[in-house]
């Protein structure tokens, strides 16, 4: 087994002392290249899992470990350089004149030389599909471009954790899933990811492993066909199974996600 | 270096502990359910009072021990009671010290403190603590006054004093920008950690120079806010004809009574002060 990039063991949390707890005693890990796709109805407590992952939030019990640093002990700003974290709106970090000086921040204090600061810059941005001259203001973007221009910010930093919760407001599907096959590829060079998502189709295609939390707990782990391929188990947690599972399940032809993988099954069966 | 960790972590926790000052704080108590009108009147009657008692706080602190009674009263929560209480403390030192140092030569000394070298006198003590008193009391009745009264009923109180009502609804939506610009800075501060810039560095010059990666985003969230409420408010006819209230204001035997208990109070306190009393006398007298 791959390298432990994130460990979290037996995480209690709670916003505030008279509330009740947010996460009851969650075990998570992320390996190195690993694609972990989290899904739970709302409220679930997924956006709070994912904050103790680079430190916003620290474990009331238990520990949360990043390449093996204890993150009550190192500030988040440190952690940064391993764990990168896309947040909902861009306008909460966007503050520099030109989108070059937006995009070359972290790098700098990270010590990078000027070379390999526009190589990284030009690459984050070929990569979110952001074609604009460098020295415009970024506030001139319109709202999805500026949240590309957020994400390409972190994936410039070259974390080795990409945290996305729901990263894709206003960017539209195309672009959403474009930068999703790219966040793939960046798992084959050894980075995972984390994504948060409602959308079970786009989790069903990319995950290597799913991760299904209600109210607090992790209530199902496994496989994207142990989880979203299980129909009755999403049914009765208040997901719409996707419609492949569902005619797969009612074809008998066990937990299926995926329209190939069904055709696959039905060929195997129906060939002599 | 270990001094600044501590006093980062002081600082981080008065931006968490801010983001529960949305002011309005939700309870049953015998303060909430007084007409806002007493409650203005007892900040003002308090205010009043301070102002009369500002050069002797033997005088002053009774006016205090009102308002942290009305505090509890108001069940307010603790973590509200202790800011105000860790604030007036840091406060009250320097005031002290400051006014005590202006009267070193009036009066009979009492101490003498070396770091400063200042000799507190009576009279500087007394100055010192009253001017301290002119500070916090009014502080600590707004506290009390807008944790205790609905935002949306203060726009009625206005009306209803024949206010400007512009003036209210004004007030009405700067107290409501107030959480949602702490919640706004913490979200930024978490955003910009997130990141590697070290808003979160133990090291205060460092989070100066880091002032304008949090302020400027937060700058430009609010004005995006107001700017969302101001369409909304043209959206929903603001200004638009006469108003009506969903739960109107209405004036009990109770709110009465609170009144004149209140006014008794303060304005004996202001009475005794203008005809020359002061508990410090009683004490001399008595030693
Ligand atoms: N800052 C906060 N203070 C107090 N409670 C909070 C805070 N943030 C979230 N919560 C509570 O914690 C619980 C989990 O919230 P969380 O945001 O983690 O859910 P989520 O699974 O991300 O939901 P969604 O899918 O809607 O984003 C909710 O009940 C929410 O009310
Ligand atoms: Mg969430």
């Amino acid at each position: 087994m791959s390298e432990v990039l994130i460990e979290a063991k037996g995480v209690w949390f709670k916003y505030n002392k008279k509330q009740d707890w947010v996460l009851k005693g969650v075990n998570f890990t992320v390996r190195r290249g690993e694609f972990v796709g989290v899904i739970g109805e709302s409220g679930a407590g997924k956006t709070t899992l994912a904050k103790h992952f680079n430190g916003l939030l620290k474990p009331w019990r238990g520990e949360v470990r990043v390449l093996g640093m204890d993150t009550r002990r190192v500030p988040t700003s440190r952690l940064a350089r391993h764990v990168g974290y896309v947040f909902q709106n861009p306008d909460s970090q966007i503050y520099s004149a030109t989108i070059r000086d937006e995009l070359s921040v972290g790098l700098k204090k990270l010590g990078f030389k000027t070379e390999e600061i526009e190589e990284r810059i030009k690459w984050a941005l070929e990569v979110v599909d952001l074609r604009k001259p460098l020295d415009i203001s970024p506030h001139v973007l319109s709202f999805g471009e500026r949240h590309r221009l957020a994400i390409a910010t972190v994936l410039a930093l070259n974390p080795d954790v990409f945290v996305l919760d729901e990263p894709f407001a206003g960017i539209d599907y195309k672009r959403s899933l474009n930068l999703l096959e790219i966040f793939r590829e960046l798992t084959k060079k050894g980075h995972s990811v984390v994504l948060i998502a409602h959308d079970l189709q786009l989790i069903a295609e990319l995950a290597d492993r799913v991760v299904f939390m209600s109210q607090g707990r992790i209530i199902r782990e496994g496989t994207p066909e142990e989880v979203i391929g299980d129909v009755a188990f999403l049914e009765s947690n208040g997901y719409i199974p996707l419609q492949v599972s569902v005619i797969a399940s009612k074809l008998g032809l066990g937990k299926v996600v995926r329209v190939g993988d069904m055709a696959g099954e039905l060929y195997k069966r129906m060939a002599p | 270096m270990r001094k600044s960790v501590k006093f980062a972590k002081i600082y981080l926790s008065v931006v968490e502990l801010s983001g529960e000052i949305g002011l309005y704080y939700e309870a049953d108590s015998v303060i909430h359910r007084l007409d806002p009108r007493v409650k203005l009147a007892w900040f003002v009657l308090a205010l009043a009072a301070s102002i009369a008692t500002q050069f002797d706080g033997s005088v002053g602190v009774f006016v205090f021990i009102s308002l942290i009674v009305g505090i509890v009263l108001a069940r307010l929560s603790l973590a509200r009671l202790l800011i105000t209480i860790t604030y007036s403390v840091v406060f009250f030192i320097v005031t002290i010290l400051v006014w005590a140092s202006f009267y070193q030569n009036v009066g009979r000394p009492l101490f003498y403190i070396g770091f400063a070298n200042l000799v507190v006198t009576d009279v500087g003590l007394l100055v010192g603590t009253g001017k301290f008193f002119l500070i916090v009391n009014p502080i600590t009745a707004m506290l009390l006054f807008f944790s205790t009264v609905k935002p949306y009923d203060l726009v009625q109180t206005f009306d209803k004093l024949r206010l400007p009502y512009k003036a209210g609804f004004t007030l009405f939506l700067s107290l409501r920008l107030l959480p949602v610009t702490f919640k706004e800075l913490k979200e930024i501060i978490d955003v910009q950690k997130s990141r590697g810039i070290e808003v979160d560095s133990p090291n205060p010059v460092k989070r100066i120079a880091y002032t304008i990666p949090v302020f400027v985003p937060l700058i430009i969230r609010i004005m995006s806010i107001t700017w969302e409420t101001a369409i909304t408010l043209m959206v929903r006819g603001f200004g638009a004809g006469k108003r009506s209230y969903m739960k109107p204001l209405n004036w009990s035997r109770r709110d009465t009574i609170a009144l004149v208990v209140l006014a008794a109070f303060y304005i004996s306190i202001i009475a005794l002060k203008l005809v020359g009393f002061s508990t410090y006398t009683y004490v001399e007298g008595w030693r």
